[in-house]
């Protein structure tokens, strides 16, 4: 259901070194761990048990991580299937699976060592094997991935080295694949899969979370109880050994006004996804706590086609479109100017944001006037501008949804202040997908949460002029910028290229960064030791406790 | 009468070839190809676009696909969901009767409501009892179902706390879904109730009832709501259509399982199997529902005659 991609990913992010000293030590944590054994486990205090119930939007049929284009299902499935390491913050890994790893300089191979004594919730022993069957079943036909598959990237291939190593090994460099693996490509047991075939075990999952899967109530609810056997939980986290909570029940409650108030009357704990209308009221009372944080990614932009027959082509009206949409104006209309008004198409948490790209354009309705005047467009009838009997008209498809209406309705108002006629024409998606195709549009929206600078090879990439790059942007110079990024894990040199391809794109005036969103969750006082991930998107529920 | 069941069963066939047809073709008449449909905005290779062309078994001679899929569905299978993998017909009976409870409830609702508050106006013609009524049937007729649902829970759910707000189970879980579903019905039928009766309490064999020295109870109820319903029943089995439209939307704001939400969430994540499966499935279920309106209507009325 969500447009766009709303992809968990990452890469080796802004790692300073204090904070890889931090994740080094951690390492160093998870070894004593293992090392000192049972001792730290007996420490593990009661977390007074009880049922944890969350409120969150719908799943997409089904609750295998691999084929699930759903975050809402990963939000289940990663309490069940855990990955190999965890991101707690943007480019901060700490050990899941694997106890360490390590990453080739040009991002092709990744070697994880695994940690011992796993066992996945029907038995089975947590190996190498796991690993290299989970992988493998991304890219495998039959199993019909969904975002997996994207997430992979350009897989090639896992070795399993002995039980405890593995080597997965990419095609070419590819640099976000850590990010990537907190969430759909959780580890699930193999023994499960084939016992129980691609549907059954779609409703059954079996990984070696701290939750076992416990039962689904198609359009009402997943329940999942406590793992009385877990003892292997990362490092990361604050106690050992089993989760606090009994039972976590996901209630799927679509409307997002309900969703809220059922916080209010206790019919949930938690919930995903709140409306932001009620975010006011939420957070003056003590009894509530509101979650709000910035996503990593590409945030709400508008891309400019580049090989549009119509005016757009100018870049004159592109750079005039740049500094004549009010963004500000677009935020207070349309999010109640709870986002952040946005100048690079990389969101601020990102790794390689580079503030610079803010001070590239303002809102300057005189400077677009003047941009346009000086390329030759006069003002005519009715205020719209045009250069030898050609209107100035930009046509912009968009997905009948209301806020995509809204936040088109204020762009076009902006640009009609310089003369510019935006065209907003609502489809029907099927309509909208084929105009898209076909080329036949001078503007698209674009958002794409993700959580390694990565993105930008998705939206800017001249192989991508199909897909994501509705730009249709073709630089062989960015290209090259762009896939050397993705191929090195020499941070300062990746920022360095993303910071070159942020302010490349804007100066090209391809891209119209809107606003950077952000997620709302909001849950009762009373709901302790909860962790929202580095994509600010899954919440981490091993430590929390409802405590009265 | 059994002639007349038969007939009309015959006369289904071409109906429910009909409604397979434009199912089927759903799929192939709405813009843009089915295989870039499916794979979003994906980046598409030729092979991968193969692939899933294969999968949906887009690749074959279009009658032979129609033939596979007709021909399946009429022995109950309706394919698997891209996603669940899971049979597409398990997947509707699963929520089925979420749905079947709800649609019932809202009829019964909208009945006693709507009848009562017809006879009630009905027999205070005229006077501020009849306006009221008539107000309250106007107010339900233009409230949408989101609308009024959301004020209820607002209400007794998030203001009162008398019932819960969301899912299913006990009645206390289907008082509101129902009561707002039944709404719009409800007021359709008051309107329709009051005619029927003012038209009924004007008529000879009323008047000689009453000149009888009946009791003004027997009069009503026994000969004057008897004829004054026999429409409204008519409209009753129309109206089970629109409940179970509005039963989608119902069924999203009280976060219900049911038919409408598993289509609704089928479109949306773009599962075809699934949507030529609920939209079938929907469609043959009003078509049957008709006819068993048609039988019980001619069954109570006599001057309907079979045949």
């Amino acid at each position: 259901m969500q447009d766009g991609g709303r992809h968990g990913v990452s890469g080796p992010a802004r790692v300073g070194r204090r904070e890889f000293l931090r994740t080094a030590g951690a390492w160093a944590g998870a070894a004593g761990l293992v090392a000192g054994g049972m001792g730290r486990l007996a420490e593990a205090a009661p977390g007074g048990g009880g049922t944890l119930v969350i409120g969150g939007f719908d799943f997409d049929g089904t609750l295998d991580p691999q084929v699930t284009d759903f975050d809402s299902t990963i939000r289940v499935t990663l309490s069940i299937c855990e990955p190999l390491v965890w991101e707690p913050t943007p480019g901060r890994f700490v050990p899941g699976l694997a106890e360490s790893w390590e990453v080739a300089p040009d991002a092709k191979t990744y070697t994880f060592h695994l940690r011992k004594g796993v066992k996945f919730h029907d038995g089975t022993p947590f190996t190498g094997d796991a690993v290299k069957f989970t992988m493998d079943r991304v890219v495998a036909p039959e199993t019909k991935a969904g975002q997996s598959h994207d997430q992979l990237g350009p897989y090639d291939h896992t070795e399993v080295i002995d039980d405890h190593t593995v080597k997965i090994v990419m095609k070419e460099g590819y640099a976000p694949l850590l990010t990537n693996l907190n969430g759909y490509l959780g580890i699930v047991s193999p023994t499960a899969v084939k016992k129980m075939g691609l549907a059954e075990f779609a409703r059954h999952p079996v990984g070696t979370g701290p939750f076992m899967f416990k039962e689904w109530v198609d359009k009402d609810h997943v329940t999942l109880v406590r793992n009385p056997d877990y003892n292997w939980g990362s490092s990361f986290f604050k106690h050992r050994g089993a989760a606090y909570l009994d039972q976590i029940v996901f209630k799927i409650i679509p409307e997002a006004s309900v969703r809220t108030g059922t916080l209010k009357s206790g019919e949930t704990q938690y919930v995903n996804d709140m409306d932001p209308l009620d975010y006011a009221s939420m957070k003056k009372d003590p009894k509530f706590v509101v979650i709000e944080r910035a996503q990593p990614g590409s945030g709400w932009v508008l891309l400019l086609n580049v090989t549009s027959k119509g005016a757009i082509s100018d870049l004159a009206v592109r750079r005039a479109i740049e500094y004549g949409v009010d963004r500000e104006g677009l935020n207070k209309a349309v999010f109640h100017g709870l986002n952040k008004v946005a100048w690079s198409p990389l969101m601020r948490p990102t790794f390689g944001y580079d503030a610079a790209t803010e001070k590239i354009y303002s809102f300057d309705p005189a400077k677009a006037k003047q941009i346009l005047e000086e390329a030759g467009w006069k003002v005519g009838a009715g205020g719209i501008r045009e250069k030898a009997g050609q209107k100035l008209v930009v046509d912009f498809p968009i997905i009948g949804r209301p806020r995509d209406k809204a936040m088109a309705e204020s762009v076009q108002a902006s640009l009609r202040d310089v003369g510019i006629d935006l065209k907003v024409t609502p489809l029907e998606r099927a309509a909208f997908v084929d105009v898209r195709r076909q080329n036949r549009y001078d503007v698209n929206f674009m958002w794409f949460s993700y959580g390694d600078p990565d993105v930008l090879r998705t939206i800017f990439h001249s192989a991508n002029v199909n897909a994501f790059n509705r730009a249709r942007y073709q630089v062989p110079e960015v290209d090259r910028m762009l896939e050397q990024a993705a191929a090195t894990t020499n941070k300062v040199r990746r920022a360095a290229l993303y910071s070159q391809i942020q302010q490349r794109v804007l100066r090209d005036a391809v891209c119209v960064p809107l606003v950077d969103s952000l997620t709302y969750n909001a849950k009762r006082a009373e709901v302790q030791g909860d962790v929202l991930d580095a994509l600010a998107s899954y919440v981490w529920l091993y430590d929390v406790q409802i405590k009265k | 009468m059994l002639r007349y069941i038969v007939q009309r069963v015959v006369q289904l066939v071409p109906i429910l070839i009909g409604i397979s047809v434009v199912t089927f073709l759903m799929l192939h008449l709405i813009p843009g190809d089915p295989v870039l449909l499916f794979a979003g905005d994906k980046p598409l290779t030729e092979e991968r676009a193969a692939e899933i062309r294969h999968q949906l078994g887009l690749d074959r001679p279009i009658w032979i696909q129609y033939w596979d899929y007709a021909s399946h569905a009429a022995r109950g299978d309706l394919g698997r969901g891209l996603r669940s993998q899971r049979p597409v017909l398990e997947s509707i009976l699963e929520v089925l009767p979420g749905t079947v409870q709800l649609t019932l409830s809202a009829l019964a609702c909208a009945t006693v409501i709507g009848v009562s508050l017809g006879v009630v106006a009905a027999l205070a013609h005229g006077t501020w009892v009849d306006t009221t009524a008539m107000a309250f049937a106007i107010l339900g007729v233009s409230m949408p179902v989101f609308y009024s649902s959301l004020l209820m829970i607002l209400l007794f759910s998030f203001t009162l706390g008398w019932l819960p707000a969301t899912g299913q189970g006990g009645v206390e879980r289907l008082v509101m879904p129902a009561a707002a579903l039944g709404l719009i019905s409800a007021a359709v039928q008051a309107r329709l109730v009051r005619s029927g009766m003012l038209g009924v309490l004007r008529q000879d064999y009323v008047t000689t009832a009453r000149a009888k020295g009946l009791a003004p109870r027997i009069v009503i109820l026994r000969h004057a709501l008897k004829n004054a319903l026999i429409p409204t029943i008519t409209m009753v089995g129309l109206q089970l259509g629109a409940l179970l439209g509005g039963a989608v939307v119902t069924e999203t704001i009280f976060s219900r399982p049911g038919v409408g939400r598993l289509a609704v969430d089928a479109i949306l994540g773009r599962d075809f199997p699934l949507v030529q499966g609920t939209v079938l499935f929907a469609a043959v279920a009003y078509v049957m529902v008709n006819l068993v309106v048609d039988v019980s209507y001619a069954a109570v009325d006599p001057r309907i005659r079979f045949g």
